[in-house]
């Protein structure tokens, strides 16, 4: 009797202690979600207080002193702008002055007038954004939003380092973009603004959210900002002279097939079957890595690129030419000079002076507009671009031997290269 | 012995092992779906004819916008088989199928979006979770809100609550519960409350997913009460699927206009002060607009009775200096109907100071 009065006890503690457990659970379920929920309310609240409506667009204020980060094709065309911010007392309308803009990265620096201490994002570090990762992203979708009222929308990493030619390495995430998000910030759970939302993906014409959205990384933002601030336009870079492939077996990198002489990229000491495998730590595994990673920082920049060589591993120093849509590049300060104008009329092989310029070898040896220059040290000229490679490979002071026609006649000068004088 | 399995006992804590974040987070979720959905019906509308989609479903070109009236109106005439072919396109219609509607009341009042019953409709069906089948009634509708409310014969029937939750705020989770397939399944989309002040703050807007099917269903807060209905659907979603902008009437919004629709009536469009003129928004790449000028005044309204023209410039109202459209708006809404105005204008060079009576007009989303 003893024993199964303790035994029915027992199962009944088992019982009670199951309910018990039950409950907890779901309780914890709901205190999951509220504790989720109240996250996202206080991140939000946060971002309203730095969120700017610019135009038809949205941006979002990165420090206390004002500084404001859109989208170049939100703010860039204009040089003032009135926004509209969200305060405690209401929406208010401030002035704004576009101080920097990089069109094809699409980012748009701007100060705003007369605040001191105003609510502003952090900047995070969009390394850390991972797949999978929950972001919000607030914006003005479809102009709903009058006076500063934006709709927040939540959504995940889909992906990271995507290239979409100008936006070389963004953020990929599905949370709800539309017409009007644009310039709008990405900030992850810990309330830290990693992106600029800018581009969605569409078909068939249509502006609309598809669950593809594409945000800009707060790492390149950085990168230019220091820029940004000095003002006017900001270039992005790229490595003129310079022809590349992808690899056979895709993922070891991208060859060098063909370097230009006296370009940069000769500069840096880069040869036709280097294979480019890092650039600034960042691997490149295929043509479009390989613009993306270019693409982040702006002209000037001196990047490590790590090249396999015969098997060994080298790291070159690569200056980012400015990425101007132009193909020049600028001359090297040692390049050797000879000190003729070239005419662009001629047609022809060879090269025709226009003008000889005072205090160079040319004019020391006695060259004279009219010359025709039809062989340099020997070697039959093209073109003027053919002239100047080939001046590429000497050095100043080297004395070189021009075979010129003047009138039909043969004449052969001799010119010591000098220096090339500063540009006015 | 006793005491040492008692101990034994008590040591063991009173937890199960933690699940992990986002088992939960999915049980929250089908709880609170759970505790709406047996009141979530299916709605099968059978019609005769439907209405014609809105004009912004066909945006005429920007050339032909701005072309004079006149020419518009030409090539209006002209391509109006043009026209007539876009909205019978298939894009542009209704599609066809079932949609959800909420039953509020065990004596059978279902609630669901104008939209749904819109149109010159011959039979509406409604479908409870059980597969029970009704026939329902129009009670009452209210356009502005896009709110219906319909009648089905039952008693005891399976219904929530309205429960209006008046601090609902920016970030909430937003569950949408729907019935577009009769059945005893429902479906379910998650998003979070994305702002609270849209359409004069008649509605909020969410970016849970809202399509036809599920319009007029639950709107669902994570304690699995009913905080509202789903409807609008956008404009720009009519042609397409939802684009993660999706409207809902908040319970405090729908409790207001409840007592007209249950006694049958529909709620008329409220009037508002009516000054009398259009005036064209100038670039709204800029809130730089400094000027409001005058492009057209409508007759029999308190702005021709006082003599305003095309191209015044209105300066002041009351003595508050105008800098925008957005702001003469705001002062017209406080109006009274019938009250009367000032107005300084700028004719050419001269500066004029009139007075206007406000008439009214319907209001329009």
């Amino acid at each position: 009797m003893n024993l199964a009065l303790r035994y029915v006890g027992a199962m009944f503690i088992v019982i009670i202690y199951g309910w018990f457990a039950g409950l907890t659970a779901q309780d914890e379920a709901l205190h999951c979600a509220l504790a989720i929920e109240q996250r996202i309310e206080e991140l939000a609240e946060r971002m309203l207080a730095a969120f700017v409506q610019i135009g038809g667009g949205s941006g979002v204020v990165i420090s206390p002193d004002g500084y404001v980060i859109t989208n170049h094709h939100v703010a860039g065309r204009l040089r003032q702008w009135k926004v509209v911010m969200s305060t405690a007392q209401g929406p208010v309308i401030r002035q704004a002055r576009v101080v920097g803009t990089d069109p094809r990265g699409d980012v748009c620096l701007l100060k705003l007038q007369g605040v001191q201490q105003i609510p502003y994002l952090p900047m995070g570090d969009s390394e850390n954004v991972k797949p999978g990762q929950i972001v919000l992203a607030m914006g003005n979708p479809y102009f709903y939003g009058k006076y500063c009222t934006p709709a927040l929308s939540l959504g995940e990493v889909s992906a990271v380092h995507r290239y979409q030619e100008g936006y070389s390495d963004c953020i990929q995430h599905d949370a709800a973009l539309n017409p009007g998000n644009s310039g709008g910030p990405l900030v992850n759970l810990q309330g830290e603004l990693i992106g600029i939302n800018g581009r969605i993906a569409v078909r068939f014409i249509s502006r609309k959210h598809t669950g593809v959205g594409f945000a800009i990384p707060i790492n390149q933002i950085k990168l230019f900002l220091p820029l940004l601030k000095l003002g006017g336009i900001v270039y992005h870079g790229l490595v003129p002279g310079l022809k590349i492939t992808e690899t056979a077996t895709p993922g070891q990198g991208v060859r060098v097939t063909a370097v230009e002489p006296s370009s940069p990229a000769y500069q840096a000491g880069l040869q036709p079957g280097d294979l480019i495998v890092a650039i600034d730590n960042q691997p490149i595994f295929n043509r479009n890595r390989y613009l993306g990673v270019i693409g982040i920082y702006p002209a000037g920049t001196v990047l490590p690129f790590k090249i396999q060589r015969n098997q060994q591993y080298q790291v070159l120093s690569v200056t980012l030419a400015r990425r101007t849509g132009r193909h020049e590049w600028p001359a090297r300060p040692d390049m050797p000079y000879l000190g003729i104008r070239i005419s662009q009329t001629h047609r022809g092989p060879g090269v025709e002076v226009e003008n000889v310029v005072p205090n160079t070898g040319a004019e020391r040896a006695g060259l004279l507009p009219g010359d025709i220059i039809t062989h340099f040290q020997g070697i039959a000229v093209r073109n003027a671009r053919h002239l100047s490679h080939l001046l590429a490979r000497c050095r100043i002071g080297q004395k070189v031997v021009l075979r010129v026609m003047r009138d039909e006649e043969r004449l052969h000068f001799s010119v010591v290269l000098s220096q090339r004088p500063h540009k006015r | 012995m006793r005491i040492f399995f008692l101990i034994l006992l008590l040591t063991i804590p009173l937890r199960l092992p933690a699940q992990s974040t986002v088992a939960l987070l999915h049980a929250a979720f089908s709880r609170a779906a759970q505790r709406v959905a047996p009141a979530v019906v299916h709605i099968m509308v059978t019609r005769s004819r439907d209405i014609t989609p809105p004009k912004q479903a066909l945006r005429l070109p920007e050339r032909i916008r701005r072309l004079p009236k006149k020419l518009r109106r030409y090539w209006e005439f002209f391509s109006k088989r043009y026209r007539l072919q876009q909205r019978r396109h298939p894009y542009f219609q209704r599609p066809k199928g079932g949609t959800s509607g909420v039953l509020i009341d065990p004596q059978g009042q279902v609630l669901t979006s104008y939209y749904n019953i819109a149109g010159e409709v011959q039979k509406i069906v409604v479908t409870l979770a059980d597969r029970r089948e009704f026939p329902a009634r129009i009670l009452g509708v209210d356009k502005l809100r896009d709110l219906a409310l319909l009648q089905i014969k039952g008693s005891d029937l399976p219904a929530v609550p309205l429960q209006s939750s008046s601090d609902l705020k920016i970030g909430a989770w937003a569950l949408v519960v729907g019935r577009g397939i009769s059945g005893p399944d429902y479906t379910l989309n998650i998003g979070i409350v994305s702002s609270v002040h849209r359409f004069k703050e008649r509605a909020i807007q969410i970016d849970a997913k809202v399509n036809y099917a599920n319009a007029g269903g639950a709107l669902v807060d994570i304690h699995g009460r009913l905080i509202g209905i789903v409807n609008h659907l956008s404009s720009y979603e009519r042609a397409g699927q939802s684009t993660g902008v999706g409207f809902a009437t908040p319970a405090a919004e729908i409790l207001k206009v409840l007592p007209f629709l249950q006694q049958g009536r529909t709620v008329p469009p409220p009037r508002v002060p009516f000054l009398g003129i259009r005036a064209d928004l100038s670039s709204t790449a800029n809130a730089a607009q400094s000027m409001v000028v005058i492009a057209k005044v409508y007759p029999h309204s308190g702005a021709a009775k006082a003599g305003l023209q095309p191209k015044d410039i209105i300066l002041t109202v009351d003595g508050i200096k105008i800098k925008s459209l957005l702001q003469l708006g705001l002062i017209l809404r406080t109006k009274k109907i019938g009250s009367q105005i000032k107005l300084t204008i700028q004719r050419g060079r001269r500066i004029i100071a009139v007075s206007c009576t406000l008439g009214s007009r319907q209001e329009k989303q």
